[in-house]
């Protein structure tokens, strides 16, 4: 198997270039990795990485407009993003590796396919064209807790969750032309209908994020816990956002990662924290009843309490940086 | 003259009588008091600069021209016979250059030669797991070749399958082999004095069920192979811990003498004990370079690396200690299941520690080796002790807190003296004095908190993260024996060569080598050359493996630098007018009571001449036993909220007598360390019901990043054990590895009071703990 | 229009390795650690996993460590690429390479090219990191031997 590549210099060639089931290509993370195994089909691949329209990260009045093309690491490393949305600087640095950091983009890390063993190691599964979900009755020690359907696949990016947090809106053009759609819109269960883990049609690639403004009394962090201290996806994770108000939490946004195929938001859980005083005793008191309604698997319960967790320790990262 | 004596050769538990062709020792043992220059510092590796400088050149480095490329076809099912296989359209391919399957091996001459244990095949019909070699496809290139493998068409007829050991163990099973199931077809059993009445003596009994993962190896140079059939000379270069043993192998397989194989294993990025002996692909390469007359490159993608290339085998293990009031051990009974998959040489030795460790009159052990259909077992550093530890020290620690003890007093109150088998006394034994080094290190009696039963209650939980100290035992082999020759040869300019056809598998075998005959030699270590892992080069010496190499090769290598030497000072008395016992040799230089000159000015004075020593290992004392003894002590910080375990600080403490290098002793240990850390906390081979692997490939399998690194303190007992050998040196390569994930799971255990029997402790299974703990369960 | 490299074109294109111009011809599915294994003999570097789970075959683009084993080649057109047989300079060997023989930073040595390339790239921006820094920098490079204690010995004491 081998592919044509296209190299567009801008978003409009890009658009046009991708024809007959194209897929993007930028720091090639994902796609080559399952290129080499042999599960890409496409036969011309877009290599976005000359459309300079895509690069850099902007600050803004409105807020911060992220190429699609800026590197995880690019994202981490930007001092705007690290001291006003911490959390989504913290998700960057703690995906993947150094090197993948180096080249991976945050498009890309948005669009990445589901890594699932599954369907990684080639099964004829829901999200390969076939019949059923291998992992709902098999090893289902990493699959979703929550807010699946036909498939318990969970989303593996972790700045998605972050960028929830922050409410950020993606923009995303295809042939059709431009839309926005928030962060949240962006993921979604895959079923039996329709098995895309994204809302993204094919010919549609991410442009640019914008991450609005924050209150100056904004806090955040992400916290993620793997199988190893590095390197790894999250097996649950947290984006904690919240402003502090009279020394009350307020505007409290908890999204989940590594629980659902989509970042999760746990509304209750927000209810339950907001007002609360910011201080060790009132925060880490609280029993908070995450996941609540989660729908656990054989072998995946324990991530309910550890994305009670990891919550645990966002708040204590915060209260300890204060 | 030399003598051909008979002589006991152990490795990894498994004793054979050899004969060994042995000379008049030209040495006698350094002693414990011994000074010495070289030996016993800590050298930097003497091809440190090939190895990072990517001048050092592996197997999968090796490019020739007209190269061609072999890659296996690989069954998707775990149990199946081979209707039929077409090639035909396969071969169409340009560039396709054989297939060799199960159904035309036989035209391949001389296949009949080979045999492999426990009727295993060259492509097994049943195949017997998935990834099984189905066929092997040669082409041009890797991409060719794989093209080629998705064009072969193959007809399966499903068998029944089997994937758990105890299942497989039970007479109704779907059977694997036509002896059935089990390993040599039956279990190995062992028992001493009578396990019963040991039980009936006891005050105290315990008893667990413990389970452990497969483990895979996962060397980063994954297992390959380049064979070069000139015509006359078959060359072999093959990441391999046992050159000879290819040579043999491949001789056998093209009726060859061993002299026309020559096998180069220059450097091997990684091996654990997979790399014994020719690899199946090293064989089909062979054949397939001597048909075609072209180099054939064999090298395992990762994937067939991780499936099929070896492991260290899941366990079940029964076991059950009983003890008198003061702690005295008065019963072990072991029963355990290695699953072994497909295919296996041996049954690896999860007994031994149950068996060796403690003075104990009542043992009785049952080891199943079983068949499943599954991936193969392969030798993994240590195999069945670091499982077998992980139970034994753990369900000791069980018994330490029923008894309300001390668990390390427990430990020390069934220490054996000698070995608890046959009562033989050891060459040496530093168990204590490991035990209490590592100890006072870890600070074990400060950190106890009172009584050691309730030590966890007393744990107190900061931010959510509870702390806990373990410990662990170990008791290996690491003797090392004949046969192993090397030749020392002094050129003229005064530097000197050291010739064996060892391995240094990254462990630093060439660096002690060198410093043994600098040592010997009176020589400064940069006039030492080394070359090893060349059949041609060197003489014979034996495989790298069961921390051998070491004990093995070293004394050779200072034997054949003592010959040199004489004959050296022969020739130094001749050329000063002395006599030879009026001569040293200190650093190159040659001195007398009245005189000082180089050995190369002494050299100057005859050409063209060259000094040859040679040496041989000598066997081992029959009226001893040798072990390698030790002990790890480990901090564990645990995560009640998120079940993460961090390993904070781990102190090994180690006898393996002398230490040569302890630059590249305290390598060995962090490394075994690490692994057996991987192995507590993270590695486990993944399979689905169907025996299909979910995580053959480095991203789902994960072994421990720099990230995971605890701070790792290596408190060697260096003490020389001139009973053992010329050097006094035990193996070091497998002892690091064996406590430490019993001695981590011990330090969970003090840190959040929750045992855990299953190997790896992944965040669920402590979280999940933690919440029946919770529930009152 | 976008320019197109058809699947079975081949392209000559120009790369800076280690200093030096080096012209290579390659297709769209050529990877950089191909091109410099197979096409320059730079054999140094490794293809352990092939799939960026390892980071033996790590190489500084424009001095910053990448995979090229997931690096298109095509990609790489006119940029500088450093590759450990790039590293020492008129036979002295790089401090980093230095600090690694003399810590005994390495076991097969396998992974150690990508180590230290890793390391060289991080000294080059942080000439003195904390063991944390060092830690979180070489995450991406795994090394099976568990070379790591002494890898992080040999981090601190480079610039020492």
């Amino acid at each position: 198997m081998s592919f044509d590549i296209a190299f567009p210099q801008t978003i409009d060639e890009a658009v046009s270039a991708n024809e007959n089931g194209a897929r993007w290509f930028a720091g090639g993370t994902d796609l080559i990795p399952e290129f080499k195994s042999g599960f890409v089909r496409a036969t011309r691949w877009v290599n976005l990485k000359r459309v300079h329209e895509l690069r850099g990260i902007r600050v803004t009045n409105e807020g911060v407009h992220i190429g699609a093309l800026a590197t995880l690491a690019e994202i981490a490393e930007n001092e705007t993003i690290r001291k006003n949305y911490r959390a989504l600087a913290q998700a960057c640095s703690l995906s993947a590796s150094p090197q993948i950091r180096n080249v991976g983009t945050i498009g890309g890390n948005l669009n990445q396919d589901s890594r699932c063993a599954y369907y990684r190691s080639g099964f004829p599964c829901l999200l390969r064209g076939g019949e059923k979900c291998f992992m709902r009755d098999g090893e289902n020690r990493e699959a979703a807790v929550i807010g699946y359907r036909d498939c318990v696949h969970v989303h593996p990016s972790d700045p998605a969750n972050a960028l929830v947090a922050f409410d950020a809106r993606i923009v995303v053009r295809g042939r059709e032309g431009e839309r926005e759609i928030s962060a949240q819109e962006l993921f979604r269960a895959p079923d039996t209908k329709d098995t895309r883990i994204n809302v993204l049609n094919a010919d549609e690639m991410i442009t640019e994020i914008v991450l609005p403004r924050v209150p100056e009394n904004t806090r955040s962090a992400y916290v993620k816990a793997m199988d190893r201290a590095a390197w790894t996806f999250a097996l649950a994770s947290v984006a904690l956002k919240f402003e502090i108000q009279n020394s009350k939490l307020e505007n409290v946004c908890v999204v989940l990662g590594g629980v659902a195929p989509i970042p999760y938001r746990e509304f209750r859980v927000e209810k339950a924290l907001s007002g609360v005083e910011w201080n060790e005793e009132s925060v880490t008191q609280g029993d908070y009843a995450v996941l609540g309604d989660a729908q656990p698997l054989a072998h995946n319960r324990y991530k309910i309490r550890l994305a009670r967790g990891v919550l645990k320790r966002a708040l204590r990262e915060l209260l300890a940086n204060e | 003259m030399p003598k051909l004596v008979k002589t006991k050769v152990e490795n990894e538990g498994r004793v054979t009588e050899e004969y060994a062709w042995v000379e008049e020792p030209k040495t006698t043992p350094w002693d414990v008091e011994e000074e010495l220059r070289v030996v016993g510092k800590p050298i930097a590796r003497v091809d440190g600069v090939e190895r990072v400088t990517g001048a050092a050149k592996y197997t999968t480095d090796i490019q020739l021209p007209r190269m061609v490329h072999g890659n296996y076809v690989r069954s998707p099912h775990p149990h199946a016979r081979i209707v039929s296989i077409d090639t035909s359209e396969a071969e169409k391919i340009a560039g396709v250059r054989g297939i060799i399957h199960s159904k035309n091996i036989a035209n391949f001459a001389n296949v009949a030669n080979i045999r492999f244990a426990n009727h295993r095949d060259f492509f097994n019909d049943p195949v017997r797991f998935v990834g099984d070699e189905v066929a092997a496809v040669f082409a041009d290139s890797m991409e060719i070749a794989r093209a080629a493998a998705q064009k072969i068409r193959i007809e399966y007829e499903l068998l029944p399958f089997v994937l758990d050991a105890e299942a497989a163990a039970q007479p109704d099973a779907p059977q694997l082999t036509q002896n059935g199931n089990l390993v040599d077809g039956k279990p190995s059993t062992y028992a001493r004095g009578d396990v019963e009445k040991g039980f009936a003596d006891a005050a105290v009994i315990v008893e667990g069920v413990f389970t452990t993962g497969a483990q895979v190896h996962s060397a980063l140079e994954t297992h390959s192979s380049v064979a070069e059939w000139d015509g006359k000379t078959m060359t072999i270069y093959e990441s391999s811990q046992d050159v000879v043993g290819v040579q043999n192998r491949v001789a056998k397989l093209l009726n060859l003498d061993a002299a026309r194989v020559r096998v180069i294993a220059s450097y091997i990025g990684g091996a654990f004990g997979a790399k014994f002996g020719a690899g199946k692909f090293t064989l089909l390469g062979a054949l397939m370079s001597n048909k075609l007359r072209r180099p054939v490159r064999f090298v395992l993608d990762r994937k067939g690396e991780q499936i099929a290339a070896g492991q260290r085998s899941a366990t079940k293990q029964y076991l059950k200690l009983g003890a008198k009031k003061d702690g005295t051990l008065t019963a072990i009974q072991l029963t355990n299941y290695n699953n072994v998959g497909a295919y296996a040489s041996w049954n690896p030795y999860t007994e031994g520690p149950a068996r060796e460790l403690y003075a104990c009159e009542n043992v009785q052990t049952t080891s199943y080796g079983v068949f499943t259909n599954t991936p193969p077992f392969a030798a993994f550093r240590a195999p069945g002790f670091v499982e077998g530890i992980f139970a034994l020290e753990a369900l000791m620690d069980e018994l330490a807190a029923k008894l309300k003890m001390d668990p390390l007093a427990l430990r020390m109150k069934n220490y054996s003296s000698v070995f608890p088998e046959n009562g033989r006394g050891y060459t040496s034994n530093g168990l204590l004095d490991a035990y209490q080094e590592g100890a006072r290190a870890i600070g074990w009696e400060e950190k106890k908190n009172g009584k050691r039963e309730t030590r966890n209650e007393k744990r107190e939980t900061r931010n959510g993260i509870r702390r806990g100290i373990g410990m662990a035992s170990q008791i290996w082999y690491g003797a090392g024996a004949p046969p192993s020759f090397a030749i020392v040869k002094i050129s003229t300019d005064a530097s000197a060569t050291i010739l064996t056809a060892t391995q240094d598998l990254g462990t630093g075998t060439k660096t002690i080598l060198c410093q043994i005959a600098a040592e010997e030699l009176g020589f400064p270590i940069e006039r030492i050359d080394v070359e090893i892992a060349d059949t041609q080069a060197g003489p014979f010496a034996g495989a790298s493996g069961g921390s051998m190499t070491a004990s093995s090769i070293g004394p050779a290598v200072r034997e054949a630098a003592a010959d040199a030497r004489q004959q050296l000072t022969q020739i130094a008395a001749t050329i000063l007018k002395k006599r030879a016992k009026e001569i040293r040799i200190e650093n190159g230089i040659v001195k007398t009571r009245d005189s000082e000159k180089s050995v190369a000015e002494i050299l100057k004075e005859i050409d063209n001449m060259q000094i040859l020593g040679h040496g041989s290992r000598n066997p081992n004392p029959s009226e001893y036993e040798i072990r390698t003894f030790g002990a790890q002590f480990v901090e564990v910080a645990v995560d009640v909220e998120t079940g993460e375990v961090r390993v904070e600080r781990v102190v090994a403490s180690h006898d393996s007598g002398r230490i040569l290098n302890p630059l590249t002793v305290s390598s060995q240990i962090e490394g075994g360390v690490l692994q057996s850390m991987g192995f507590a906390l993270m590695e486990q081979r993944v399979l689905d019901a169907n025996g299909a692997s979910l995580n053959a490939n480095l991203e789902g399998y994960h072994i421990p990043t720099i990230a995971d690194t605890p701070k790792i303190e290596t408190h060697m007992i260096d003490r020389a054990d001139p009973l053992a050998n010329n050097l006094g040196v035990k193996g070091v390569g497998e002892p690091p590895i064996i406590p430490t994930a019993g001695a981590i799971a011990n330090a969970i255990y003090d840190a959040i009071g929750v045992r855990f029997y299953d190997a790896p402790i992944t965040r669920d299974k402590v979280l999940d703990a933690l919440e029946r703990m919770e529930r009152g369960d | 229009m976008s320019r197109i490299v058809k699947s079975d074109e081949r392209v000559g294109i120009e790369l800076i390795v280690n200093g030096e111009r080096e012209r290579v011809n390659v297709g769209p599915s050529r990877f950089l650690s191909d091109v410099l294994r197979e096409d320059l003999g730079l054999t140094g570097l490794k293809v352990s996993c092939g799939m960026a789970n390892c980071g033996a075959c790590t190489v500084l683009v424009d001095g910053t460590p990448v995979y090229s084993c997931i690096t298109l080649a095509l990609d790489c057109e006119g940029r500088a690429i450093t590759t450990i047989e790039g590293l020492s300079q008129d036979g002295e060997l790089h401090p980093v390479q230095r600090a690694f023989v003399e810590y005994d930073a390495l076991q097969c040595g396998f992974c150690t090219s990508g180590q230290i390339l890793s390391m060289t790239a991080l000294l080059e921006k942080n000439p003195a990191p904390t063991e944390e820094e060092l830690r979180q920098a070489m995450s991406g490079n795994l090394c099976r031997c568990g070379a790591y204690v002494k890898i992080l010995q040999a981090g601190m004491n480079v610039n020492r």
